[in-house]
């Protein structure tokens, strides 16, 4: 069964590392290697299956597809599982208890998200949703002898179930009108005629239930407080797998199944309301932050709202929205860099407050230029690739008539800009606290080498990613 | 035979039911079985609608409680484990005593 080895090389690895780890006790960053060359090995599996030439090929019955666009978003969570387990080993947080078990909880929500990337069936989704979020509620609170994790674990845990009884209870009422738990047969059973009201009703509850995984404004209220808490490689899992999945999720039930013209009636009122308060909140909230972790929270729930945007924007677009994929490219890369130049720092400045990152490029170069680079690329401003991820979203927006979504998103980037260029300013024209360099090894240099450059580069060229894009089109 | 309604009638009085527990109770295992009460009344929706709706020989709607039984039961294990960590720490189950986050 060649379409799901990525998911069961991670489980299995995953069972036979708890085991191992449990029996042998071996050295926690062994742990570490292994888990990365799994994912490595998930990865090359991935890329190397072939693709059949029709829109999805349908194993189990329709329950699973292996699409390219369920591919495009594989690589895209296992690249983010094996860039986490990066920032674990180079964070090495020895305050950690059980630090081995901490490399392997990733291999088991990377695999719940490769499902969730290919699931056509809401027994999967639910299934491989639970997956990704019980591992989370595990890590999130890993550091079980610090108030701030455990706070965190308690909110994530509460409402997160809270969010999958939604779900759950949405489910139940799609499947009680349309027969069915098959994204297709529900698109079938709806055809061209209205919404009965109990559709409507589990809509909205799944809309919920998926609002609560991206982040999305009134279903916020985990994300700064879990983001603060949490171990930062989790609040970077957290902020870039656990939103992707949410969007992917989003396409797929929106587009698939509720994708009749009375059905876009029903969900894009709905997801216009959540996106225009995502950004303008996610971007206001967060200019009076201290917290760097908390920052980003506030600045992830803002790019929540502009790819809801590109979702609502393209609805008639042939495969799923090609902006959002453009998005969360940029998105990544400027995430996963911002996060492990925190990761490392932290553990020479013994905090996450902006005020002690001031006068970073006087202590570590390399570090201060990589963060700046990720937070002027989430901020938007060209050349970076997140002014393309930026333009694309609001192209789309603006070709689809979307004219209010519009302008409040250019205000809200526009309002973007403060808080970002804030922490910039502090880093390179404020004297520093104290003098000490900060320590980063040969390997995180490069990587964050990587990460800036592939940042730059793809925003002087933006071809590549078009390309890219295009071909998880087609 | 019981009509389909009676049975959403008491899944949506359920469903409320354990979400008034969970907005408005402040004990943490309290919290935890008012999620399960929502997860529960979700499950007899899908029984009821599998036995009334058009093909009862799909099994789906028992597939689905099947696998919603498991999971509630996963996450009601990693959620009590995660109230026992809090207790040992805070000396109470109580919610509104944890505020070490808001700077």
């Amino acid at each position: 069964m060649p379409w799901i080895a990525p998911e069961i090389l991670l489980t299995a690895l995953a069972c036979v590392l708890l085991l191992v780890e449990a029996f042998a006790k071996p050295c926690p960053r062994l742990i570490g290697f292994v888990t990365l060359a799994g994912i490595f090995a998930a990865i090359g599996i991935t890329i190397a299956t072939p693709i059949a030439s029709e829109f999805y090929v349908a194993p189990w019955g329709g329950l699973y597809c292996l699409d390219r666009p369920a591919q495009f978003f594989k690589v895209f969570f296992l690249v983010t599982a094996a860039l986490v387990t990066w920032i674990s080993l180079a964070a090495d947080e020895e305050s950690l208890p059980n630090r081995g078990e901490f490399f392997v909880f990733p291999l088991l929500t990377a695999a719940g998200l490769c499902l969730l990337a290919s699931t056509m069936d809401f027994m999967v989704l639910f299934v491989a949703l639970e997956l990704v979020t019980i591992s989370f509620y595990i890590l999130v609170a890993y550091q079980r002898t610090n108030a701030i994790a455990l706070e965190a674990g308690v909110k994530y845990l509460i409402l997160g179930a809270l969010s999958s009884a939604f779900l759950v209870m949405g489910i139940a009422y799609t499947f009680g009108i349309t027969g069915s738990t098959q994204f297709v047969e529900i698109g079938r059973a709806i055809g061209h005629g209205p919404l009965p009201l109990g559709l409507k009703f589990g809509l909205l509850l799944i809309i919920f239930g998926l609002g609560f995984k991206v982040a999305a404004v009134p279903f916020h209220l985990w994300a700064p407080d879990v983001y603060q808490g949490a171990p930062t490689s989790i609040t970077a899992f957290l902020s870039v797998g656990s939103k992707a999945a949410g969007f992917i999720l989003l396409m797929r039930v929106l587009y698939t199944a509720f994708g009749s013209a009375a059905a876009f009636a029903t969900w894009i009122p709905m997801l216009s309301v959540l996106a225009a308060l995502s950004m303008l909140l996610g971007n206001l909230a967060a200019i009076p932050q201290r917290n760097l972790k908390r920052l980003l929270a506030y600045s992830s729930i803002g790019h929540s709202g502009f790819m809801l945007i590109g979702i609502i924007a393209q609805i008639r677009t042939p495969g799923l929205a090609i902006s959002v994929f453009i998005y969360l490219i940029t998105y990544l890369l400027a995430n996963l860099a911002a996060f492990l130049v925190i990761a490392v720092a932290s553990k020479t400045i013994r905090g996450e407050q902006i005020h002690q990152y001031a006068g970073l490029w006087q202590r570590s170069p390399v570090l201060a230029a990589s963060l700046a680079i990720a937070l002027v690329s989430l901020a938007g401003i060209p050349p970076t690739i997140g002014f393309i991820g930026k333009l694309s979203i609001f192209g789309a927006a603006w070709q689809s008539g979307l004219y209010p979504l519009f302008w409040i998103g250019v205000v809200s980037a526009v309002a973007g800009l403060y808080y970002y260029l804030g922490v910039v300013k502090a880093m390179f024209w404020s004297e520093p606290l104290d003098n000490t360099p900060i320590p980063a090894c040969l390997c995180t240099k490069a990587l964050l080498l990587v990460l800036s450059g592939l940042t730059l580069l793809l925003g002087f060229w933006p071809q590549g990613l078009q390309h890219l894009v295009r071909i998880v089109q087609s | 035979m019981v009509p389909l309604h009676y049975y959403l009638v008491v899944s949506a009085i359920l469903f409320f039911v354990g979400l008034l527990g969970v907005l408005t109770r402040r004990h943490a295992i309290i919290v935890l079985i008012g999620v399960e009460i929502m997860l529960n009344a979700a499950n007899l929706n899908f029984i009821a609608f599998w036995r009334f709706g058009p093909n009862p020989d799909l099994l789906l709607g028992q597939l689905f409680t099947l696998f919603s039984i498991a999971i509630a039961g996963a996450e009601a294990a990693v959620g009590l484990a995660l109230v026992i960590a809090v207790y040992r720490f805070y000396k109470t189950p109580d919610l509104e005593k944890m505020t070490s986050l808001h700077e």
